[in-house]
């Protein structure tokens, strides 16, 4: 019977809007997100700035400059990369953008005769490298969506280890860097050696007055060893908190492109049911028409 | 009076614990005491782990439990820009900056959950002692060191907070 198709399409209409419900659910939870891991960023941007400017001072004052710390080494023969993407995925391109862009590195640096090893932050990282046969060292996930300081201390503790005892040369990030609402880049960036923060801002410091001497407690050697870890804290929470950040965008910007989708396809699905109904309509009028005909004309013979 | 006061700024990753004016801030670095009143020599230093004291142009003291940071002193005209609000920005000022990964201002320490967690912490790290007394050599006995100086720190900071909030009383 014609009314079967009706009722096929009745069911799919709702399980679309069923649909529509949760994406529509997950893209306003996305959207206050963003507000708190915005708020987030901001109140970790006095830390940040105050961390990047002794530093910077602090490289000044140590003439030799410590060549272990500071600035790209010469040789890399073995590279870390720390990958930070999300633990959940519906959220666009946010966790293949960047793990795609990792990917693209370790090609790289292993062209380079550079032996790399991975760490990664976020759920969605591990299963994707284990099908390419590329070994995940150790594996953080539970915090990407909320990360705290000390979770970002223990990601740093875990990048600096082989660093210090001397088993890599270089400690890489990939991460998603949150510039504004409408616009997050994924980035590799070098975590250790810290970058020379004066290699970073030579035009800015000839107009930068210079304030003179500075007293170092202890000297600015052993100051810079002591700031290195910390430096690298700050770092990597600020990039997870950038990442959530990011993460929650980009969730949101789905799941609103997935509920104005499923607004268009039930309307279509409407269309084409009540075009249905109507026909199965018709064609009952004509049943009825043409049996009243043969039952007029039977009674007229 | 304000004219002596330094701008004093104590932040942590997560938010901005403390921001004004403040007649004098002592700390200790690795090498001693340290105390920061205006127009001090621009200076950078460790903190290490203890009580901060601020003294407020009002003449309080408040003390803060800093576990371990770093503090920049900044003498500038203007340098203490909006944590001096009297002042102009033409004057030549004194900023302070205290970064610390974890502080928190002493009377706002919870003494009961302090207690909590210097317990657990000492649980902690008795249970990891005796386990890196029994196996040795391999990557495990590296990953129990580690996680033995995270409760060995969580420990300290449990005590500090704990010492600190008890001198308040």
């Amino acid at each position: 019977m014609a009314g079967g198709q009706e009722r096929v399409l009745k069911r799919r209409i709702k399980s679309v809007q069923a649909t529509r419900k949760i994406t529509k659910a997950m893209e306003l939870i996305a959207a206050s997100q963003i507000q708190r891991a915005q708020g987030r960023i901001a109140a970790n941007r006095p830390y940040k700035e105050g961390m990047a400017r002794i530093v910077l001072e602090t490289a000044k004052g140590d003439s030799r400059a410590s060549k272990k710390l500071l600035g790209t080494p010469e040789k890399v023969e073995t590279a870390l990369i720390l990958v930070i993407v999300g633990d959940r995925g519906l959220s666009g391109a946010y966790n293949s953008s960047v793990l795609r862009a990792a990917e693209r590195l370790i090609i790289e640096l292993n062209a380079s005769s550079t032996t790399t090893r991975v760490i990664v932050v976020g759920k969605k990282a591990g299963p994707y490298f284990r099908f390419r046969g590329q070994d995940v060292e150790s594996s953080f996930q539970g915090f990407a969506d909320r990360p705290s300081f000390s979770d970002a201390r223990e990601v740093a503790a875990a990048a600096a280890a082989p660093f210090v005892n001397g088993d890599v040369d270089q400690v890489m990030m990939v991460s998603t860097r949150f510039h504004s609402a409408g616009s997050q880049k994924v980035e590799a960036r070098q975590l250790l050696p810290l970058v020379d923060p004066r290699s970073e801002g030579e035009e800015e410091e000839t107009t930068h007055v210079l304030t003179g001497y500075t007293e170092f407690e202890p000297e600015a050697e052993a100051l810079l060893t002591e700031l290195a870890p910390k430096a690298l804290e700050s770092e990597i929470f600020s990039a997870l908190l950038e990442g959530s950040a990011s993460f929650h965008t980009s969730q949101q910007r789905a799941m609103a492109a997935a509920t104005e989708n499923a607004d268009e396809l039930s309307q279509s699905l409407a269309r084409i049911m009540n075009r249905a109904r109507q026909d199965s309509i018709t064609t009952e009028i004509m049943e009825i028409v043409g049996g009243a005909e043969a039952l007029r004309q039977k009674k007229g013979a | 009076m304000a004219e002596h006061a330094v701008g004093l700024e104590i932040v942590t990753p997560e938010a901005a614990l403390f921001a004004g004016p403040a007649t004098a801030v002592v700390m200790t670095t690795s090498e001693g005491d340290l105390t920061v009143m205006a127009d001090h020599a621009e200076l950078i230093g460790d903190v290490v782990p203890g009580i901060v004291k601020i003294e407020t142009i009002e003449g309080g003291t408040i003390s803060v439990a800093v576990h371990g940071g770093f503090v920049q002193v900044h003498t500038a005209i203007g340098a203490a820009g909006e944590l001096l609000e009297e002042i102009s920005d033409t004057e030549r000022t004194t900023r302070v900056t205290l970064l610390a990964g974890v502080a928190e201002i002493a009377s706002e320490i919870d003494l009961e959950r302090a207690q909590a967690s210097k317990a657990a912490a000492e649980a902690r790290v008795n249970e990891l002692r005796t386990a890196s007394g029994r196996q040795s050599g391999d990557e495990s006995a590296a990953d129990a060191t580690a996680a033995l100086a995270v409760a060995e720190g969580e420990l300290a900071r449990a005590e500090l907070r704990l010492s600190i909030s008890a001198s308040q009383m």
